[in-house]
């Protein structure tokens, strides 16, 4: 990290933030990187990042991995005038996010999901809530449950009654 | 809705609304509507749903016929968009549609007419229509539905033909499209449009007896992939910045065509042109084609790439 601050001195980028996850780590990061979470960009706008940005409810873990994808997304947006630089990178980061996306597992796949709608990283939430979808897709209602411990509080009679409700949406 | 409990290590029910449903969005439509049945937490879930995707392969198979399959597959769209919260913002409708050679695809189209239209009245920005290409069938856009929507911004067609009056409408009632992306259809009306920005024509075909025209004037960005019939004609598309032209079918309908160099004026002003012909074209190119339209574009383009196949 301290290579990407002193290489980072271009585009505004220079200067560091510091986060401050809920167990008390620290992580320092460029405005650049840090401003892809669209909460801590709106900070930096407002001039509120000085003393460092505490971000109670995202642990040192989670946050690790926030920044890690921060870290590796940061040229994007630097990279978008240079089309021939944006498509070098372009392979590098599809199998950085697919390699990311595809270990995430159940709790930390919840846990990074709130991570980047608390601190607003669009292209992280979108990653992570396909990751859901796809291992819902294909299941039956029934495997559903059983992939993610969801319980069936229906009575067997409400159960029918959301069958017919929804008939015209299950194959009977 | 009363908040119900809900055990600690179902970390997915325990997301709240708003990401339960951008989650199930990502899902085939059917399936999310059958995430009602998981706990009573769900059961209404799907009603908020901000991506409409409609698939007839859902339906493929579940009776002895097609007629039967989309019978009900048509149940299905039809419930989906009455009983969905019209309130919630949808992002995005996505029709796969599947008519066997010789079916009645008149009333195939109808339906999917009126659910685009529907779609378009949920100020869906994104709209895909996508008919199965094996078929040989399309699905014809246009006719009564209509077509209006100030929200429109980005249409993408997969084997579909369309009606007379099609773009015309289009071009009045959606004054924000800028994105058309046309593939594996045919193409025997005029296009044109005052806010495309972005249009891309690949695999289809043109009329064989009628010089459609593509008429463009805000379009930076033109992709004309392997057309069949004769070539479109290129009028008013003075904002061109970049056009790639693919020509790549054996038979390259030119003799029936118009004159090559007036064709190419219509590319003229564009910085940069991606050309690829085939061997025999590429020597008519360079034989029947003037000197000073080929000038013109030394002097205009950038960057020419001429590949001769």
């Amino acid at each position: 990290m301290a290579a990407a601050a002193a290489e980072a001195t271009t585009d505004g980028g220079g200067k560091m933030i510091i986060l401050i996850s809920a167990d008390g780590k620290r992580f320092e990061v460029t405005e650049a990187v840090a401003s892809q979470s669209q909460l801590i960009s709106n900070m930096i706008e407002d001039d509120c990042t000085e003393n460092g940005v505490r971000l109670p409810n995202v642990d040192g873990d989670i946050l690790t991995m926030v920044v890690d994808y921060c870290n590796m997304h940061a040229g994007d947006a630097a990279a978008a005038g240079d089309t021939m630089k944006a498509s070098s990178t372009e392979e590098e980061l599809k199998k950085f996010d697919a390699e990311l996306v595809q270990a995430l597992e159940n709790p930390v796949l919840f846990k990074l999901i709130l991570a980047a709608n608390f601190l607003n990283i669009k292209s992280l939430l979108d990653m992570t809530c396909q990751r859901v979808a796809d291992m819902m897709s294909g299941k039956t209602p029934e495997q559903m449950r059983e992939t993610f411990s969801i319980e069936n509080d229906f009575t067997p009679e409400e159960e029918a009654a959301i069958r017919q409700e929804n008939a015209w949406a299950f194959d009977d | 809705m009363e908040p119900q409990q809900v055990p600690i290590n179902d970390r997915l029910s325990n997301l709240s609304n708003d990401l339960i449903c951008r989650i199930i969005s990502n899902l085939d439509s059917r399936q999310a509507v059958q995430t009602s049945l998981l706990s009573r937490r769900w059961r209404n879930l799907w009603c908020s749903l901000t991506s409409i995707k409609v698939d007839f392969c859902e339906f493929d198979g579940e009776t002895d016929s097609w007629e039967g399959d989309q019978a009900r597959f048509r149940k299905f769209v039809n419930n989906l968009l009455l009983r969905r919260d019209p309130v919630p913002v949808l992002d995005k409708f996505c029709l796969r549609s599947y008519i066997p050679h010789g079916a009645n695809d008149q009333e195939a189209s109808v339906d999917a007419n009126l659910w685009i239209s529907h779609a378009l009245q949920l100020k869906a920005p994104v709209v895909e229509v996508d008919q199965d290409i094996q078929t040989l069938d399309t699905l014809e856009l246009g006719g009564h539905a209509v077509f209006a929507s100030q929200y429109l911004t980005r249409l993408v067609l997969s084997a579909v033909s369309f009606t007379q009056g099609f773009f015309k409408q289009l071009e009045i009632g959606c004054s924000k499209l800028e994105h058309l992306s046309i593939y594996d259809s045919i193409v025997c009306v005029d296009i044109s449009s005052k806010t495309l920005k972005v249009l891309i024509i690949d695999n289809s075909e043109f009329s064989y007896d009628y010089n459609t025209s593509i008429s463009t004037p805000s379009a930076t960005s033109l992709t004309l992939i392997d057309p069949g019939g004769r070539l479109p004609l290129l009028k008013d598309m003075g904002s061109l910045v970049s056009a790639s032209v693919y020509l790549t079918r054996e038979a390259i309908p030119l003799d029936t065509a118009i004159n090559i160099d007036q064709w190419f004026m219509g590319l003229s002003g564009v910085r940069h042109l991606a050309l690829d012909f085939p061997v025999e074209v590429a020597v008519r190119f360079e034989t029947a084609c003037t000197w000073s339209i080929f000038h013109s574009f030394r002097t205009t383009c950038s960057d020419v790439i001429a590949i001769h196949c």
